[in-house]
């Protein structure tokens, strides 16, 4: 799977994190055991597509920092370190701030991106800037070729990228024609909507291949976890 | 009792003799690895379940520990659950919290 070394990795950090809380004596043993359960996660096709594997994995990790760090009571992790159950209460205020930070984060995220296609939807519509054009054309050629790095080789975001690059292309020619006053305005549209239509195909077959980018089958302990 | 600790005694007295590893007994009792694992830790201090580690079946794959309920652990499952379940009848209209249908 794509990524898998990337998400294993934040995956044992969460779970590293999670057992310097532990007391020295089981420390070690606990770690191993959960590192043992993440690739077993990560392969459980019982879970779902790849995407949500890899949040169930990660999900798994995050919890083994909170239960080492928020589980109250006497039978809680007893002996662990720093105090790990004093202040309790100023720890889940601090549990949730970042929770909430985290999602007031993914929010804006998810607005920033709207926002994007929206104004690209905008400029379809009342008429293409020629500068918001060029630099669409240009950051979506950079990330096309950054997706050529075999580092960084990601089909689902060339696909993207690609899409992009269409759109800011019709919009590009639109704007240019436009402003130089060349030919039928209407031929110019028509070629933005063609460059924006292609950038939806393409954003399509990005979802595609992210979600057929995940094996079907179980390869790594898939009857142990079943 | 509390309720993750019925949905885990539930899921070990399904078959009380089979070794079950901690991601298996999270999706069955369905509760996160936060709460499971220091439950899971504190029953072993009772010596209630017991812990081995699994040989790994290939190369490069990592042993994983399973649990087991010990003979102790069976008998005070099994005494719990019946003792909550009367409870239950005695007070029928207490709300309660049953573990959900999918993690029996």
């Amino acid at each position: 799977m794509r990524g898998e070394r990337h998400a294993l990795r934040a995956g044992e950090y969460l779970v590293s994190r999670a057992c310097r809380r532990l007391p020295a004596r089981i420390r070690e043993e606990r770690y191993q055991e959960w590192l043992a359960e993440l690739p077993v996660i990560l392969h459980d096709s019982g879970v779902g597509p790849a995407p949500l594997r890899v949040v169930r994995m990660l999900a798994f990790a995050a919890d083994t920092l909170r239960g080492t760090t928020l589980a109250p009571g006497a039978y809680a992790y007893r002996g662990a370190h720093r105090g790990a159950h004093r202040g309790g209460a100023a720890k889940t205020i601090r549990w949730l701030a970042v929770g909430v930070l985290l999602l007031g984060a993914l929010l804006g995220c998810l607005l920033a991106l709207l926002a994007y296609e929206g104004y690209l939807i905008d400029q379809l519509v009342a008429g293409a800037s020629l500068t918001f054009a060029a630099t669409i054309v240009l950051v979506h050629l950079a990330s096309l070729a950054a997706s050529r790095i075999p580092r960084w080789d990601s089909a689902t975001i060339r696909w993207y990228s690609m899409g992009k690059v269409a759109a800011g292309a019709g919009l590009l020619v639109r704007a240019i024609a436009s402003q130089s006053g060349w030919g039928h305005p209407l031929l110019f549209a028509i070629i933005s909507y063609v460059g924006c239509a292609t950038s939806v195909a393409c954003l399509g077959v990005a979802v595609v291949l992210l979600v057929r980018s995940s094996p079907r089958s179980s390869t790594l302990g898939g009857s142990a976890s079943s | 009792m509390t309720a993750p600790l019925e949905r885990v005694f539930r899921v070990f007295l399904d078959d009380p003799v089979a070794p079950r590893y901690g991601y298996d007994l999270m999706k069955a009792a369905a509760l996160p690895s936060g709460t499971l694992y220091p439950l899971l830790a504190r029953l072993e201090a009772r010596a209630l379940v017991v812990s081995a580690w699994e040989t790994p079946r290939r190369d490069g794959e990592r042993p994983r520990r399973y649990y087991r309920l010990t003979s102790e652990g069976i008998e005070v499952a099994r005494l719990e659950l019946a003792q909550l379940a009367a409870r239950r009848r005695r007070a029928p209209g207490r709300p309660v919290r049953p573990a959900p249908a999918d993690a029996r």
